[in-house]
């Protein structure tokens, strides 16, 4: 890899600095009380990368963001962030956060929001192409007080990026948004990952992380449950899914994952052409057979109901 | 440059806040029309008034200001937010201190003008920068009381107990008239008040006495004792917020 710089002004980043590991938790425990939000999480998150932290309500996703930021202190387990500590101003001035709830000075207006946060860069994005990613130009003298949610949610996505960050953690950064304003984020996120940035984001729209994330982390109850690109996300739990009308299976040769849904039932496997012929050898009844790829959300929600049935 | 920005934009904040920054403002400037001018039958007596009404705008600020203000800020996400910037934390309380500054003394300029249209105010040159060094030096355990407020008051609670500790700790200092006037414990309390001791200041530099170096000691213990209970409460806070 040689060195990065393109005209966004992004940070360059040499071949060393490359290496290290954007984040890396070992062994990351974290209680509130007696809630366990983390229980020895692992992570290894590569930079030049788009990592997506699945994962269910209150499955530590956000508290997995807050320790990565420094915004909270893990209780035990070593936390690296681009070879540093969060709170370290050296690793600051490398990282940008759109937190999941963001909020703005009603009083002041946009373009006041992004100086002031500009302020705090050596490098930041220059006007021209902050508003090329981000439609925000119009929205400059507004007071914040008088955005939408979904034009708040941009401001705060736009503010993470603003710095020309190597590293750029979004909790969750297109939830209630309009369609639109979330194929703008998108782009944004793509662009930045184009330019050699790393994004962690969390996101309960496996859409999302199918569109954005090159690597995906899945959580559960404060655990990594697995983790890989989309494809291996998708293999580890089969990549098909046949699906019918009819007899529902207890046990099948080839199936990872049955299930009945709604009028249908729902296989998903490794190995269609098997599970047709053992279907066919248990004398099942159906009809309307369907066979096509599996997505990341049938795969991510088969991981968890295994987890929970071990 | 960071400094500068949130200079700005704590001051557009709170000027943008008209029923903040108009009534901090001019509720010294009122009251010392209804009362002070009253108490001020003779120059000196407008003069020591003046000075004493100037030490009320500081406590107004400091309360209102720091204490309610900071603890409202606490709970804001935007405040969440701004942790995670390449920022040390006593940079933003400068900025927010360099604004409340600002705003003292544009409230303490309107008294002046008020004074002289009311009262028949006047004294040498000397004793107006005596008099305002007296009120500058009340503004550093002032703050520090405010931020004590600010960082153990919830943003409910904040507002009412500033306004009870503004309030009676004005009385007792001696703002709106002499502590010789107060029934005798009123009077033996008033020793006590961070705020008596700064008005004393601002007296005997208008009537050009020798200061001497026991108020500025005391002052200056009081302002360490509530830096470090904010200090403390600032921990407290963080301790539960971001644990």
């Amino acid at each position: 890899m040689t060195t990065m710089a393109n005209s966004t002004g992004m940070n360059a980043i040499s071949k060393e600095s490359k290496e290290v590991n954007a984040v890396q938790f070992c062994n990351v425990v974290k209680s509130f009380g007696s809630t366990k939000a983390l229980s020895g999480l692992n992570l290894e998150l590569k930079q030049g990368e788009i990592h997506a932290l699945l994962g269910p309500n209150g499955a530590g996703k956000t508290t997995a963001i807050g320790i990565m930021t420094g915004i909270r202190k893990s209780d035990s387990g070593s936390v690296s962030i681009l070879g540093g500590n969060p709170w370290d101003k050296s690793i600051r001035l490398q990282m940008g956060l759109a937190p999941q709830e963001s909020g703005f000075p009603d009083n002041l207006r946009v373009s006041e929001i992004l100086d002031l946060v500009k302020s705090h860069f050596p490098k930041p994005m220059t006007d021209d192409v902050l508003f090329a990613r981000f439609p925000l130009e119009k929205l400059k003298n507004k007071q914040t007080g008088g955005l939408s949610g979904g034009q708040k949610r941009l401001l705060a996505v736009a503010l993470s990026f603003i710095g020309n960050p190597n590293l750029v953690f979004l909790d969750e950064p297109t939830t209630g948004l309009d369609v639109e304003s979330r194929q703008n984020i998108w782009k944004a996120i793509l662009d930045y990952r184009g330019s050699g940035g790393t994004v962690v984001l969390t996101t309960h729209y496996l859409e999302e992380a199918e569109a954005l994330a090159s690597r995906i982390v899945v959580i559960n109850e404060g655990k990594k449950l697995a983790d890989g690109s989309l494809e291996q996300i998708r293999d580890l739990v089969g990549s098909s899914r046949v699906s019918y009308r009819g007899d529902l299976p207890t046990m099948l040769d080839g199936a990872t994952h049955i299930k009945q849904q709604d009028d249908r039932v729902i296989i998903i496997t490794n190995d269609s052409d098997l599970v047709i012929r053992s279907m066919v050898r248990n004398d099942l009844e159906f009809q309307d057979l369907q066979i096509r790829p599996a997505n990341l959300e049938e795969a991510f929600f088969t991981l968890l109901d295994n987890s929970r049935q071990k | 440059m960071i400094l500068y920005q949130y200079f700005k934009t704590c001051l557009l904040g709170l000027i943008r806040t008209p029923s903040y920054s108009l009534v901090t403002i001019l509720v010294p400037s009122v009251i010392f029309v209804i009362v002070g001018v009253t108490f001020s039958d003779s120059r000196q007596e407008a003069n020591f008034a003046l000075g004493s009404f100037c030490v009320f705008s500081s406590l107004g600020v400091a309360f209102f200001q720091f204490g309610v203000g900071i603890a409202n800020d606490r709970e804001s996400p935007w405040e969440q937010y701004a942790r995670v910037l390449p920022v040390h934390p006593l940079s933003r309380l400068l900025a927010t201190v360099l604004a409340s500054l600002v705003f003292v003394s544009v409230s303490i300029c309107i008294l002046i003008v008020v004074a002289f249209l009311t009262t028949d105010i006047g004294m040498p040159t000397n004793s107006w920068f005596k008099m305002l060094f007296g009120v500058f030096v009340g503004v550093f355990p002032l703050a520090a009381m405010g931020l004590t407020i600010g960082y153990w008051c919830s943003p409910k609670g904040a507002l009412p107990v500033a306004n009870l500790l503004y309030i009676i700790l004005a009385f007792l200092g001696g703002i709106f008239f002499h502590p010789s006037l107060m029934p005798e414990f009123m009077n033996s309390i008033s020793i006590y008040s961070p705020v008596r001791h700064i008005v004393n200041l601002t007296q005997a530099g208008i009537s050009g006495e020798p200061w001497t170096t026991e108020p500025f000691l005391i002052l200056l213990a009081y302002t360490i004792l509530f830096l470090i209970l904010a200090t403390m409460g600032y921990r407290r806070d963080e301790a539960i917020k971001y644990r």
